[in-house]
């Protein structure tokens, strides 16, 4: 209760007295007029006790009465609590408030961008949204930085008041002792990591690593013996966002972990460095299997000859290598062990010229090599794989470009592979790409299957994370009115994904979309799947260009 | 424009949780090939998945006072969708351009200029004899008399079988036995008692303590029946509050009618009153809304109480938190803090300063104990409280005054992040309701803007 009585202690007994009464029943206890001089008992004493239910009542009617009325407020001892400093930046305007809220609540897609937009506007975000966007950001590591920018003075002011919200709650000595604090914040970071649950260890820890990743990882490796498999594996994976050869020894000792899903995690994160042992001693085992020889021809242009030899029987020690026992989806065994050591091998190992390579794999007037598609798999998941080296931009320009990979999409290689090769290239690259890539599909016969490549083309063109210029735009809409114009029941499996496609799409087309497409409505009635489309597609390229206009105005 | 809307204030008008979500996806300009406003009228063209696009006009009320709606759409929600979406851009653009109105927008205001004439000479038509109309409504009344002694009488005796019998044994006691009792006391047209009664089937199972609060509410409901036994001493106001507990109907023609004939228990005030905040609740199908209200000249607050029943019935939404407006309350007779409705309306306006308050929590309790002096049936007690802070402490939120004392929040208020965040570790002006245990706030004024809280329950 908020409240404290002010009525004396002997009417409180009194009144516990009645309740008892009036707990087991009057039947059996019959209640009498109250003795003593309080309040409640003179006036009680006037109620007519020889109709004891009737007078009881109007007493406990007299007593809830007399409670609320002579009752006074409590106090609380909180601790005190520090008035937030000034803000420095100014705040949005009421508008792109509005936006913000909108995008909290209903288009969490918008939020990157528009915090990128915050920050070049150099604008924070109102108090009251705060709650909203800190929250946000807790599970949403990649935003932290941005969310952090726009939040202003009160922003941190505020995670200090709630531990969910303790990554946003930097303190103010951070910028001008920065020696002194880190030390501080070590000593913080150890501190959580030794007495927070599960969620409080994994987050502290994703944030140490950002900041001392050999820290991190020592203190992980410190306590590595007696965290249960499910955060072993968990902790491993968060790793990765700050991986380099100094977590390699560590990881090294953990291919051997007790549990299979951390040698898994492990093997997967020293596959992605080609300078780490376990590529290494793969490497050392590729060379009995796939070999590579210039034949000794009489003209210049010698070609390549690629021999194939499969492994006769599995080795053990691939097992802690990460190559897997089990048959590959669409392989055969001893061909799917293969691919997985390509997978894995150094993409510097293999010979560098792609018109050669080509050559061998795909020659002029006769058959594919047997073992092209295999080959070709093998290094667009070595390029994935190896994406932070050099070599995997190389190879992804040469895999889409000089080795046509999109040939053997539909053979065992999964579409998103595609993308993830377009996502090593330079933007400039990837715009040619897939302008080249588009020609190509409009020329594929039946027209089911230029269809279908359209499709595919605007998924990749939607799935690539990039926000494309303006002529581009314009042209990835125009395949999208093809395929709106040409749409009929059959046609449904045409997906695009809308929420993507609009938030890659250069906002300025907005009132151009909007133009045609309205036009076409008129004209026509797309089918159910097309109007979810539009539905989902135009709102959110519509609101990204009033978005992009209000900050135009605002500054 | 004259009168600047909020989106919360356009929400607040919305039938239900979808038309929310569609009327925001259209808040986007783009989706409007047409818009336009004058000073009281906005319209625009919305594209729909016809051919047409649907036409959507809102009157803003600023003469008539009330909002009007009207669209070409199919959807039987009111206001639909579009009529959202129209406000929403309004909010959020602050205006659009000014316009002459087209034909079909000006065809509207024409229409609903002449059916408020109409409205009128039917009202002046309809007032008969009073001195007949009198006579049927004091036989009435005898008759409706007659009912709830009898369903009063029952009561009571409902009331000493409990205590007779033990509270213990209500513990076990299935919904219906409140429910029936409570079915009686509608057919004795004592709705408000029935309402009581079906209050308390929750108590036996509301944890530690509840045998306490039982009695305490029975105790109350009993003081009530008391009341109005011997109704003939009490005084006239009082009389009037314990007839409206029970559930007497008032009409606001008969008030009007009162207050024109300078009946003292019929308050009838002008003034400029500032309109604090509203609490909303659904139950079912039945919407209840509570708007509180302060009189500048005469300080004094007052309730505006509405429902609306089903789905499509909406809830009176003229009145918006935020704004102030010239007019004239007639309160229902009554003690403490009284129901009223708003007879005439003049300017709305926004109102810029910050609610006056209590300085302290110990200032504002003690009010509100002369309130249930008063009125000891009073539930909610409007207090402003200017210099208070929102803390955390225990898993509970409270607002504490610069003295230390502290007021609980009501645990389904879900705004606190959202109040500390405004505060800032600095005091707030805060409006809500209180109701003897629990602080509810419906309203904060922040960086000196009126800012509503969610005020639903």
């Amino acid at each position: 209760m908020a409240h404290k009585n002010t009525q004396n202690n002997s009417e409180w007994t009194d009144w516990h007295q009645y309740l008892a009464v009036a707990l087991v029943g009057s039947q059996r206890q019959t209640p009498a007029a109250p003795k003593g001089n309080s309040a409640i008992a003179a006036l009680s004493k006037q109620l007519d006790w020889s109709q004891p239910e009737s007078a009881l009542l109007s007493m406990a009617g007299i007593v809830a009465l007399h409670e609320v009325v002579g009752s006074r407020p409590s106090k609380q001892t909180l601790p005190p609590i520090e008035a937030s400093a000034p803000e420095q930046m100014p705040a949005c305007n009421n508008k792109l408030a509005n936006y913000l809220e909108k995008a909290l609540t209903t288009y969490p897609i918008l939020m990157p961008e528009l915090l990128e937009l915050f920050i070049a506007a150099g604008q924070r975000v109102p108090s009251k949204l705060l709650p909203k966007l800190l929250s946000f950001g807790q599970k949403r590591l990649y935003l932290q930085d941005e969310i952090l920018a726009v939040m202003g003075d009160r922003g941190a002011w505020l995670a200090t008041q709630n531990p969910s919200w303790s990554y946003a709650a930097i303190s103010p000595a951070t910028t001008e002792e920065e020696s002194k604090s880190v030390d501080e914040q070590q000593a913080l970071f150890q501190q959580q990591w030794n007495e927070g649950d599960r969620a409080e260890r994994y987050a502290v820890f994703s944030q140490w690593r950002s900041v001392e990743a050999d820290a991190a990882r020592e203190a992980l490796s410190a306590t590595w013996e007696s965290e249960t498999h499910t955060d072993r594996k968990a902790l491993l994976q968060r790793l990765q966002p700050h991986l380099s050869m100094a977590d390699e020894p560590f990881l090294e000792a953990t291919l051997v972990d007790r549990s299979k899903g951390v040698r898994e995690v492990a093997a997967e994160l020293l596959a992605t460095m080609p300078s780490s042992s376990l590529c290494q001693r793969v490497a050392e085992h590729i060379s009995q299997f796939v070999h590579f020889h210039v034949t000794d021809g009489k003209t210049e242009n010698r070609p390549l000859v690629l021999a194939v030899s499969l492994p006769e029987k599995y080795d053990p020690d691939w097992e802690r290598d990460g190559i897997s026992r089990k048959p590959v989806e669409g392989l055969g065994e001893k061909a799917g062990w293969l691919q997985q050591l390509i997978a894995t091998t150094p993409l510097s190992l293999w010979p560098q010229d792609f018109e050669a390579l080509s050559q061998c794999l795909t020659p002029e007037g006769r058959t594919d090599h047997p073992w092209r598609t295999l080959m070709l798999t093998g290094w667009a998941m070595a390029a994935h794989r190896q994406q932070k080296t050099q070599a995997a931009a190389t190879w992804a320009y040469a895999l889409l470009h000089q080795l046509n990979i999109e040939t053997v999409v539909k053979g065992g290689l999964g579409k998103e592979t595609l993308q993830s090769l377009l996502r090593l290239l330079p933007t400039e690259q990837r715009e040619a790409y897939l302008r080249a890539h588009l020609k190509k599909s409009a020329q594929t016969k039946p027209k089911k299957d230029a269809d279908q490549h359209l499709a595919d083309w605007l998924r990749l063109v939607a799935q690539v994370p990039q926000r494309w210029d303006y002529s581009f735009s314009q042209l990835a809409l125009a395949q999208v009115m093809h395929l709106l114009k040409n749409s009929d029941r059959r046609s449904g499996n045409l997906y695009c994904p809308p929420l993507t496609l609009a938030m890659t799409l250069h906002p300025g087309l907005a009132p151009e979309a909007t133009r045609i497409i309205t036009n076409l409505a008129y004209e026509q009635s797309p089918t159910a799947a097309w109007q979810r489309f539009l539905d989902e597609f135009l709102p959110t390229l519509n609101l990204r260009w009033d978005i992009y206009q209000a900050f135009a105005n605002s500054s | 424009m004259t009168v600047a809307w909020t989106s919360e204030q356009v929400l607040s008008l919305s039938p239900d949780a979808g038309s929310t979500k569609r009327g925001k996806a259209l808040a986007i300009a783009s989706k409007w090939p047409l818009l336009g406003c004058s000073n009281s009228v906005v319209w625009g063209e919305c594209k729909g998945s016809g051919q047409k696009p649907y036409r959507t006009a809102v009157d803003l009320g600023v003469v008539g006072g009330e909002p009007a709606f009207r669209c070409s759409c199919p959807s039987r929600k009111f206001p639909c969708k579009h009529a959202l979406g129209l406000l929403l851009l309004l909010a959020e653009q602050g205006g659009f351009a000014s316009n002459m109105l087209p034909d079909w927008v000006a065809e509207w205001v024409e229409k609903r200029s002449h059916l408020a004439t109409q409205k009128q000479e039917k009202k002046t038509k309809s007032a008969v004899d009073p001195a007949l109309k009198a006579e049927q409504i004091a036989k009435k009344l005898e008759k409706r008399s007659r009912k709830v002694e009898a369903g009063l009488a029952d009561l009571d005796q409902w009331l000493q079988d409990i205590v007779r019998q033990g509270l213990a044994n209500l513990q076990t006691q299935p919904y219906s036995f409140w429910d029936q009792t409570a079915a009686r006391l509608v057919d004795a047209q004592a709705p408000g008692l029935a309402n009581r009664v079906r209050s308390l089937a929750g108590i036996p199972h509301s944890g530690q303590g509840w045998p306490e609060r039982m009695l305490k509410a029975l105790g109350k409901l009993h003081l009530l029946v008391q009341g109005y036994g011997n109704i003939d001493t009490l005084e006239a106001a009082l009389q009037a509050e314990v007839r409206s507990q029970i559930g007497f109907p008032q009409t606001k023609n008969d008030l009007i009618h009162r207050a024109e004939h300078n009946d003292p228990q019929v308050q009838n005030l002008s003034d400029t009153w500032k309109v604090l905040g509203k609490f909303v609740s659904e139950e079912e199908s039945l919407k209840m809304q509570r708007v509180w209200l302060w009189g500048t000249q005469c300080e004094k607050p007052a309730m505006v109480l509405s429902f609306a029943h089903g789905r499509r019935q909406p809830l009176d939404t003229s009145l918006m938190p935020g704004k102030t407006f010239e007019g004239t309350l007639i309160f229902y007779p009554g003690t403490g803090v009284q129901r009223a409705f708003v007879a005439e309306r003049k300017a709305t306006a926004k109102w810029t300063d910050e609610a006056i308050g209590f300085e302290t929590v110990d200032s504002a309790i003690a009010q509100y104990a002369k309130a249930l002096t008063a009125n000891p049936w009073l539930s909610q007690f409007p207090l402003v409280l200017n210099q208070s802070y929102m803390r955390y402490h225990n898993q509970q939120w409270w607002l504490q005054d610069g003295t230390g004392d502290v007021l609980p929040i009501a645990p389904p208020f879900s705004q606190g992040w959202e109040l500390l965040a405004m505060g800032g570790g600095r005091p707030l002006t805060v409006f809500g309701e209180w109701a003897g245990e629990h602080f509810l706030p419906l309203s904060v004024w922040s960086a000196k803007k009126f800012v509503t809280l969610g005020g639903k329950s």
